[in-house]
């Protein structure tokens, strides 16, 4: 019975995983059957100042958005943890960018951001602070990516915290305060610990599909200029769809799926433990 | 059972009248699709179907029976689409139009060769097609595409602005472009931001105009490549003297030719260079602010008024291999390259593939720049030779020219490396 | 609970205020620009006040007429893949709740590390898989991939619920002669409805909003709406910022609703799926 889910997972995302690190060895273009290469491809991609490029803006914005929410997220939990009027309703438009596709996000943001007109951008000029240049600057451009990525992504980090947040027994808190704590030391020593586990989690998932960031940028900037707020998922789909080498996209791919495992280790092992602890039973 | 004679004959006439529905009724369903995709940019539709002169494909369409669904995309996206469809199982796409500089022998494997159509069912007077064109689309032997269209460049200036910057004529050589475009970098007395010259830079094919006005030359038909020498590495300098100078917008580096076409529409810039058939698109009073005001004449070089050598492009027709109804495609290919739909297409704003369509008066007085567009053609070269790294080649001489724009580098080390890094990419001839 | 101050409680609230307008600003912005007139929608200073008009949406139905054939691939999609997701992982959920031996923890396993791939690598492997197959530009497609990657998420969901249903209500049904199928049927769907929601809710979201496989796999057939919406951000003219807008709202304003309104399964979802486990 498990078998559907089994397949469905087996052949589409195992079965193409092994093929694309088959692929990553082979040199393959339109016109020629793949030939096998060995690792030439990762020597490639390794030796390509726009991979580490990619890498580097991928970990820039990876970070900023991470810790971006955790914050943001933390905070908004918080928040809502305590007396709000109409929480309900709170909740509802918090957790309203959820809904929203990425491409429109980006339609949101560049409307707000358009150079010169965008409400944003007018208001700064006229503040005379000049102006969030992302179509020109690539560091305002990687700012706006990650900007948008965190509206986008908050209410996912938010809800997580938030659900551990109310599950913190009051019993606990007040024992504090009663002991003589204040509201700060009620914060980092008591809350912060409860929720430890759930923040470590909810850091971790954001950080695994935080790093596959692409739709965000290639409709900002497709990578660009110079292929400067390039990102490792456009790394990929320009090495694959445009310059039509698939080894070099696939060594790519084989690159971020390592990365993402390594991220997953710790979260990996404590499962493994956990799991495998039961099976003896 | 007992048949009458009568209602033999009733069964018998059913028969006659059902049969000739149902067999031809069943060889239609199989071989007639309801429609035709084709896969292109925006202008070729707009050329094709246009309103001004004429729909060259209402007549196809109407014999046969058939739709047609165009897909339009960018420059760059049409051939990302176009070869991930080629290289399928069956693809989408019936006809592909193709850039040549966007080819490769590499590509060839994925179309037809059309000669062997050319040969079953010829196009009328194909010779008069420019041999030149049919060349850049022709890989060891096997032509893949018909051309379709040729993009020459010229030089094009907003009169209005150059009158109220205080210029009475328009510049003549290269030099007179690059004072005029500081002067054209002006605030207009509405508010408006004007940029002397507006450049697209999603690939080298505006670049190259200004390369070779100053002599020089990117890549050679033969492969040598020569972005180092000076005309290049001046061409690289001045454009990064606009960028820090403000003549070229602030986010020109995002700049893909329909931004272009847009800041000319809008009056964002004076000048740009383009092909010869934008006039239409720039004088458009639907779509442009200065409708009768953007002129156009051959771009000329440094130190003289002799025109440089244009830019050219050929866009082609192509039939991808795994297309599902290649007769067909061939039959509209075959219409679409008639020398009245040539005619029709250019006086469309279109570039057309033989040179008879100049000398047609409607094409002389819908395109009013046919004379200067036929001049530019005589020279023309194209973008660079066609191999099979040539995306990743133009992306790394973009990509240098905006670190030298950007400061990050000197124009001379940034053509430097474009040599280094795209030398061992170019084919060993 | 600490008595709340009122300084406390004021800037409590201009807090809440303030993350309510960081969330919900854009999203208004769109949906009120849909209706200016398109003058008005760059007009510096920008205006806070004008004439609504419904101009946008008559020019998308014009301009883009196949954006509401569209919507409905969107909508295929997403209830396809929210079905099959679901179904898989029901079934799969009930295995893992309710049976333990070492080959079955090692395909769970195996389930949560191939969370963890990042979905546009498979792009290039499956490109000519799916053509040899000709579900290329297909919903089937679509609705397999999208399923695919919530399958994982989903089960874990469906086996915290089904863990929570006493297995005594299965034993008796058995013991009345019940099958299996009789079993999931009667006492185990109803019972687990509130994690088959939590469940599909991700599903839902994720395939009605999703970019880069309908980038890539479809042409024209079974492109959906976030696609569209892209190439309208991008087209040839220039940007036609009402049409924009208009194509926007109406892709959003469904899913929106949907979320809003399932908001609590959303919440229990996240905390059956990743929290615990």
């Amino acid at each position: 019975m498990v078998a559907p889910a089994q397949v469905l997972l087996l052949a589409f995302i195992l079965g193409p995983a092994l093929y694309v690190v088959w692929i990553s060895l082979q040199s393959w273009t339109y016109g020629r059957p793949p030939r096998f290469v060995g690792i030439a491809n990762y020597a490639a991609i390794l030796g390509d100042v726009a991979f580490w490029r990619a890498f580097w803006n991928t970990f820039v914005v990876t970070n900023a958005v991470v810790y971006g929410e955790l914050l943001l997220g933390l905070g908004l939990a918080l928040l809502m943890a305590g007396p709000v009027p109409g929480k309900r309703i709170v909740i509802s438009i918090l957790l309203a960018p959820y809904a929203i596709t990425e491409v429109s996000a980006v339609v949101m943001w560049r409307f707000m951001l358009e150079p010169d007109v965008g409400m944003v951008n007018y208001a700064l000029l006229s503040l005379g602070l000049g102006q969030i240049d992302w179509s020109a600057d690539p560091v305002d451009a990687l700012f706006v990516v990650s900007l948008l990525s965190i509206w986008h992504h908050v209410p996912f980090t938010f809800l997580i915290l938030y659900a551990a947040v109310t599950t913190i027994p009051n019993e606990l808190v007040e024992a504090a305060t009663i002991d003589g704590a204040s509201s700060w030391q009620n914060f980092w020593y008591v809350k912060l610990r409860l929720i430890l586990p759930a923040l470590l989690i909810a850091m971790m998932f954001r950080y695994i599909v935080a790093m596959r960031v692409f739709g965000e940028v290639w409709l900002l900037t497709e990578g660009g200029p110079a292929r400067l707020t390039e990102v490792l998922a456009v790394y990929l789909y320009r090495q694959a769809f445009k310059y039509h080498e698939f080894g070099a996209a696939s060594a790519t791919g084989v690159a971020m799926l390592v990365i993402s495992l390594l991220i997953a280790l710790p979260y990996l092992h404590q499962m493994h433990r956990r799991m495998f602890g039961h099976a003896a039973v | 059972m007992h048949i009458t004679r009568r209602r033999a004959a009733g069964l018998g006439l059913m028969a006659g009248l059902v049969a000739p529905l149902a067999s031809p009724a069943i060889l239609r369903a199989q071989s007639k699709p309801a429609k035709l995709t084709i896969m292109s940019h925006a202008v070729h539709r707009a050329v094709a179907t246009g309103a001004k002169a004429g729909d060259s494909t209402a007549e196809w369409r109407q014999r046969q029976g058939i739709e047609l669904e165009w897909i339009t995309f960018s420059v760059e996206g049409v051939h990302e689409r176009v070869y991930r469809e080629a290289s399928l199982g069956e693809g989408a796409a019936d006809i592909a139009f193709i850039l040549e500089r966007f080819g490769g022998p590499h590509i060839a494997g994925l179309f037809e060769d059309l000669g062997a159509y050319q040969k079953r069912d010829p196009i009328e007077a194909f010779d008069e097609i420019g041999a030149g064109m049919r060349a850049a689309h022709t890989y060891r032997g096997k032509l893949i595409g018909i051309p379709y269209r040729h993009a020459t460049h010229g030089f094009f200036f907003n009169k209005l602005f150059l009158r109220e910057a205080g210029f009475t004529q328009p510049p003549t050589t290269l030099e007179e472009i690059i004072a005029y475009a500081e002067k054209l970098t002006f605030t207009r007395s509405d508010g408006a931001r004007v940029n002397g010259y507006a450049l697209s830079m999603d690939d080298p094919s505006a670049m190259v105009d200004l390369i070779r006005a100053y002599g020089g030359e990117f890549i050679t038909p033969d492969y040598k490549i020569l972005c180092d020498e000076p005309g290049s590495v001046k061409a690289a300098t001045l454009v990064r003297d606009w960028y820090r100078k403000g003549v070229l917008a602030r986010n020109t580096m995002t700049f893909k030719t329909e931004e272009v076409i847009t800041a000319m529409q809008q009056g964002r810039a004076a000048m740009t260079n383009q092909p010869f058939g934008r006039f239409v698109n720039y004088n458009d009073p639907k779509l442009s602010k200065f409708p009768g005001e953007i002129e156009v004449v051959n771009f000329p070089m440094s130190g003289s008024t002799a025109a440089a050598p244009a830019k050219t492009s050929v866009w082609a027709m192509a039939i991808p291999s795994n297309a599902r109804n290649k007769e067909l495609s061939w039959s509209l290919i075959k219409e679409l390259s008639s020398r009245r739909n040539t005619i029709r297409a250019a006086a469309n704003g279109n570039g057309p593939v033989r040179p008879s369509a100049y000398d047609d008066p409607e094409v002389r007085k819908l395109a009013p720049y046919s004379e200067a567009e036929k001049r530019a053609l005589a020279d023309a070269r194209l973008v660079l030779p066609g191999f099979e790294h040539v995306a990743k080649a133009m992306d790394i001489y973009m990509e240098e020219l905006q670190k030298a724009m950007l400061g990050q580098a000197e124009p001379l080390q940034a053509m430097k490396n474009v040599k280094a890094r795209i030398e061992p990419l170019l084919p060993k001839t | 609970m600490p008595p709340s101050r009122p300084a406390a409680r004021i800037g409590r609230l201009a807090l809440v205020a303030l993350a309510m307008l960081w969330s919900g600003f854009p999203i208004l912005l769109v949906v009120l620009s849909s209706l200016k007139p398109g003058r008005e929608i760059f007009a510096t200073p920008p205006s806070l006040f004008f004439t609504p008009t419904l101009e946008h949406y008559v020019r998308l139905w014009q301009v883009w007429p196949d954006f509401f054939l569209n919507m409905r691939n969107s909508l295929i999609v997403t209830i396809g893949a929210s079905l099959l997701c679901v179904a898989c992982s029901t079934l799969a959920g009930y295995v893992y709740a309710r049976f333990h031996d070492r080959w079955l923890t090692v395909s769970a396993f195996g389930m949560i590390v191939m969370r963890m791939l990042p979905p546009i690598i498979v792009t290039l492997p499956l490109f000519p898989v799916v053509n040899a197959l000709r579900i290329n530009d297909t919903h089937i497609l679509l609705i397999a991939l999208y399923a695919a990657f919530f399958v994982s998420l989903s089960t874990w969901i469906m086996k915290a619920f089904i863990e929570k249903i006493p297995r005594e209500l299965e034993e008796a049904a058995r013991v009345d002669g019940a099958t299996l199928p009789q079993i999931l049927g009667r006492i185990i769907l109803p019972l687990a409805a509130n994690g088959i929601l939590a469940a599909a809710v991700f599903v839902v979201v994720f395939a009605w909003n999703e970019y880069v496989f309908a980038l890539i796999f479809t042409t024209r057939a079974a492109k959906t709406t976030p696609l569209v919406i892209s190439e309208i951000l991008s087209t040839v003219e220039g940007v036609d910022w009402g049409i924009l807008f208009a194509a926007a709202t109406v892709q959003l304003a469904p899913i929106l609703i949907f979320v809003i309104a399932v908001q609590r399964y959303l919440i229990t979802g996240l905390a059956a799926g990743s929290l615990k486990g």
